[in-house]
Order: structure tokens, then sequence, then C-alpha cells
């Protein structure tokens, strides 16, 4: 399989710390993948992602995107690969409205104005934004700003995309919007993604998860082998979700669950299978 | 309330002058703004007048949003005229009030002057009124470009501005928010002697302006990320496009002001 990210022993360290805020962190990213890194408040996701991105330079280890190695001279062209979503869904919105904003980084990039207006109608309608194309950002909700972001960041056609907690600040309902549209890129269009969040729901989404603590990348697997380790998460500052919580106690209780449900939908049908089981059971 | 006073002037229309060129609505209203003071008799103001209100005619925006944006500087006007009725001592009496001598002439000078100064904020809020800021920016941007030969960053200038328009609404936002929160911890901001008023404006502003800063630097990291490194190589998304209506409506300007050197006494 094509690596797109590949970072070798890539730590740092802040100008005034004296600590690391990453240590020694290695690890790939394939092609088509869906990664996520999870970590505590302060772990160093958002150091990992300013690094990926080439803000911030690595302190010692390498970073290859696409095969580029990322250093002062490549780093554009290393941007122009990776698109980012931040947290915050105003400080990101460049343009007066919806098009403008995604048509800023078409701007940087000197696109002509057919091909700009192609990819902007074709960014919009990937993140069902396309119904909004002249509104304002004021007149936006958080998901759909975010939304809007992630189209911006799409258009400019990247081998990869970071959301850096990019629903964290959104309410449920928003959270919902982003997370789903991000699915039908990744079914839809095959989209390489980076996810990094330390919301553990978020996890059970992806293909592999990689577990940060301090500065450090602790765990490595299937959200399944990562959930397994249970209370060991929770020493790590995450919060396990629910579902998983509930089947935890749930077998403490001796309900023969066949397995710790990662999502909702399968716990509820386990429990229902269960229950009509035991229901026949005693009326025959 | 602040938002419409800033941004909400912009009355959404599909009309001969909102399709203008900004550019060409920009230069109108800069010429204008000279031929005005070439009129001095009744048949140039006349002219004058008829153009402007065939304008703004063709604008199709309601009379009420005019008369919105005329309220404040009525008595302006008002005082003009009130000024030079009572000051100019030429021609003859009309009449005699109270030892007031009113001139004929200071009638005349004062309905002109008043009526200039209408005509100049009528086409001013005109411009306003079916332009966005936003097309301003850019019709300026457009034009101003021929200096950037003398190191003028005109670009830079004009996505200041744009950004700038962008983040009103926000900060007003944010504005409201904080001092919601300031109030419910038991500041007020509406009451009390003008010092203690500057004192909780303290607890608006702090906080207010380490935001914006924030903000800023996120901004501008969100910017870079999307490959933003000034204005040398990029294209517009925003392009002008100089239509025939522009052309037209330069030279009916222009004959107006031929037409205005011709009349004038
Ligand atoms: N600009 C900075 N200067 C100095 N230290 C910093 C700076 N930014 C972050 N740090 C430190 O680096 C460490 C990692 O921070 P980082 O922002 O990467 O964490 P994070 O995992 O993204 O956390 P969160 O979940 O809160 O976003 C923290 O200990 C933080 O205090
Ligand atoms: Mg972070």
């Amino acid at each position: 399989m094509e690596v797109v990210v590949r970072v070798e022993d890539v730590s740092f360290q802040y100008a005034n710390e004296n600590i690391y805020a990453l240590q020694n962190i290695s690890f790939q990213v394939y092609k088509g993948e869906w990664v996520t890194i999870v970590g505590h408040n302060g772990s160093g996701k958002s150091t990992l992602a300013k690094l990926l991105i080439g803000l911030l330079p690595s302190t010692s280890g390498t970073i290859h995107v696409c095969g580029i190695p990322l250093n002062e001279e490549t780093v554009w062209d290393v941007r122009k690969r990776l698109g980012i979503v931040f947290q915050n869904p105003d400080n990101q919105f460049v343009g007066t409205t919806v098009q403008d904003d995604v048509a800023f980084g078409l701007e940087n990039q000197g696109i002509q104005k057919d091909e700009m207006s192609k990819r902007i109608n074709e960014a919009l309608k990937k993140v069902k934004m396309e119904d909004f194309i002249h509104h304002e950002p004021h007149r936006l909700s958080g998901g759909q700003k975010q939304r809007v972001a992630i189209a911006s960041a799409i258009a400019l056609q990247p081998n990869v995309i970071i959301l850096d907690e990019a629903t964290s600040m959104l309410d449920p309902s928003g959270k919902k919007e982003v997370l789903h549209v991000m699915e039908s890129l990744r079914r839809e269009h095959h989209m390489t993604v980076i996810s990094i969040t330390h919301d553990l729901n978020e996890v059970a989404k992806a293909d592999r998860v990689l577990v940060m603590n301090k500065g450090r990348i602790v765990l490595e697997g299937t959200p399944a082998h990562i959930f397994s380790y249970g209370s060991k998460l929770e020493q790590m500052g995450l919060d396990l979700p629910f579902s998983l919580q509930l089947s935890q106690q749930l077998k403490q209780k001796h309900i023969p669950l066949t397995m710790d449900h990662l999502n909702m939908e399968g716990l509820v049908s386990e429990l229902w299978t269960l229950y009509s089981a035991m229901s026949n059971t005693v009326t025959k | 309330m602040m938002n419409s006073m800033i941004i909400g002037k912009y009355v959404p229309g599909d009309s001969l002058i909102h399709r203008l060129d900004p550019r060409t609505k920009l230069i109108m209203m800069f010429i204008y703004v000279f031929i005005v003071f070439l009129a001095n008799n009744g048949w140039t103001y006349g002219l004058l007048t008829c153009f402007t209100c065939a304008l703004f005619v063709l604008s199709r925006i309601p009379i009420t949003f005019m008369l919105k944006g005329l309220k404040p500087i009525l008595w302006v006007i008002v005082f003009t005229f009130l000024l030079h009725v009572l000051l100019t001592k030429e021609g003859h009496v009309v009449f005699q009030w109270f030892g007031i001598e009113v001139y004929d002439k200071g009638i005349q000078q004062g309905a002109f002057i008043s009526l200039r100064f209408l005509l100049l904020i009528v086409v001013t809020t005109l411009l306003t009124l079916t332009t966005t800021p936003i097309e301003v920016t850019d019709g300026m941007e457009s034009l101003l470009s021929p200096l950037k030969k003398w190191n003028i960053p005109v670009h830079e200038l004009a996505l200041m501005m744009s950004i700038s328009l962008r983040f009103i609404p926000t900060l007003m936002e944010e504005t409201e928010k904080i001092m919601k929160a300031q109030m419910a911890r038991g500041v007020d901001f509406s009451s009390g002697p003008l010092s203690e008023r500057m004192k909780a404006m303290t607890a608006l502003l702090v906080p207010l302006f380490i935001s914006a800063f924030k903000r800023a630097e996120e901004l501008a990291v969100a910017m870079e990320v999307r490959g933003y490194r000034g204005g040398n190589y990029r294209t517009k998304w925003r392009e002008l496009t100089w239509k025939r209506a522009d052309t037209v409506f330069m030279l009916l300007l222009t004959l107006l002001a031929i037409a205005l050197c011709l009349l004038r006494s």
C-alpha cells in the first residue's frame, strides 16, 4: 500500500519550555486510510498537526508527505498535499461569503476562474452546502461553517485531510453533520483522513487509532483493540464511549453480552435479541 | 443594531444601478461631487436634480430607505438654508419680521446650497444602498492598482478591508456575549458616573482585545495553510467586468457635465 504520510522519530520542544511536547513519534498513514489520533488535553496532538503542515519545525526526526521530505524549501509543496480543518469555526473563515471562502485557497494557487467555479461547486456539493453558496458566515451554524472549512480544504484536492478537533466546538447535531460529511467523503471519494480528537466516540469510525499520552504514542491499533485496554484509557484521561461503559457494566451484572459494543446501535440490537430470546425461554 | 448600521445598509436588488460595475459607481460618484459645483442657476440645478432623480428611480430602491439615510443630516440642510436666508443682504427685501429682513437672493442662495448638499447626500447614499461593501472594496482595489508601481500594498489593503468586513458581525456578537457575561457578574455598563462607566468598559474591552488577537493569529495560520503568500501569483474569484451599461452611464455623466458647463451663468 502507498504511504502518504511518514513520520520518523520526530521530537519537538517549544522554545521557552523545558519538556518535550513530542517525543520520538513515528507512524505512517496509508492511502485511503482513516487514522484517528486521540489523547488527553495537552498530550501534543495539535503540536503534531502543526508539525505535519510545516507551521512548526521539528526539533529532530523527519516527516515525508507523498514522498516529499518536509523542510523549509518544500513546505509550500507539502501544504498543497495536505488540507487541515481547525477547531474554531469562526477563525478559519476568510471569505465574506461561502463561495469566497472556498475560492480563497484556489486564488492562492493561481487557478483560473472557470476551474475555480467548477471546483467550488463540486466541493460544496460534497459537503452538502451547495444551497448556501451566497451566505455570509454569520448566517451559518457552527457545523455549517466547519463543513465549509472542509469544502475549502478539499477544493484544493489534497492527498490527506487533517481534522484537528474539528468537531469539539460544535453542539451534538453540528458534530453529527460534520462526521456524516466526513464519512461520505471517505466512502465515496476514498479520502485519506487524519482525525485528531479527545472524544473516544469518534474513534470507533477509524481504521486505525493512535493513542497519545504526554507527547508519546503509547498505543496503536484498531478501535476494538484500543478499547480492550478499557480502564487504562481512563487513566490517561480519556472518556470511554457510553455504549462501551454500559456493555462492561452489564457484563459485570452477568448479562451474557458477546462483546463490548463501540456504538449504541450494536448494543441495542444485541440487547433486544437477548431479551426476546430470554422471554421465549420463559414462556416455554 | 450596530450590524444594520454598518453592513445592513445595502438593499439587495437587481436593478440597472445594482448591476453596474462598482468602479463605474465609484468614478461616477467622484466626478459627480465635482460637477455639482458647476451648477449655479435654475437650469443647471434643475438638470442635476432630474439626473439624480433618474438614478434613484432606476435603482428601484424604496423611498423609505433613502429617507432613512437622509434623516440624520436633514437638520444640517435646514440649518444651511436658514443661515443663507438670514445672512445674505443682496437683492430686494421680500419680507420683514421683527426687524429681520429676508432678501430674495438670500432665499435663492439658501435653496441652491441646501439642494447641492441634498444631491450630494442622495448620490453617496445611493452608492451604499446599491453596492455591497465587498464590491466597493473590489472596485477600490482595481482602481487603485496603478499605485502598486509605487510599492503601495493595494492588494493587502483590500484584503484587510474584506477581512474586517467579514469579522464585524463576529466581533459584534462577541461584544454582546462579553457584555452579558460581565453584566451577569455585576458590571453596570449603562448607569453611574462617567468615570465608573469608563472603568466598566475595561471589563469589556480587555477580553474583547485578547480574543481579537487570538482570532487574528488563528486566521493567519488558516490563511497560510491554504497557501496564502501575498498578492503576486493570485488569481481573483470576483472579477469585475465592464459592461455596455457602464460605458453608457459614463457617457451620460460626461454629457451632463458638458450641459452644465454650457447652461451655467
Ligand atoms: N505555543 C506554545 N508555547 C509553549 N508551549 C506550548 C505551546 N502550545 C502548546 N504548548 C504545550 O505543548 C503541549 C502540547 O500541546 P498541544 O496543544 O499540542 O496539545 P493537544 O493535545 O492539542 O491538547 P488539546 O486537546 O487541549 O487541544 C502542552 O503541554 C502545551 O502546554
Ligand atoms: Mg489541540
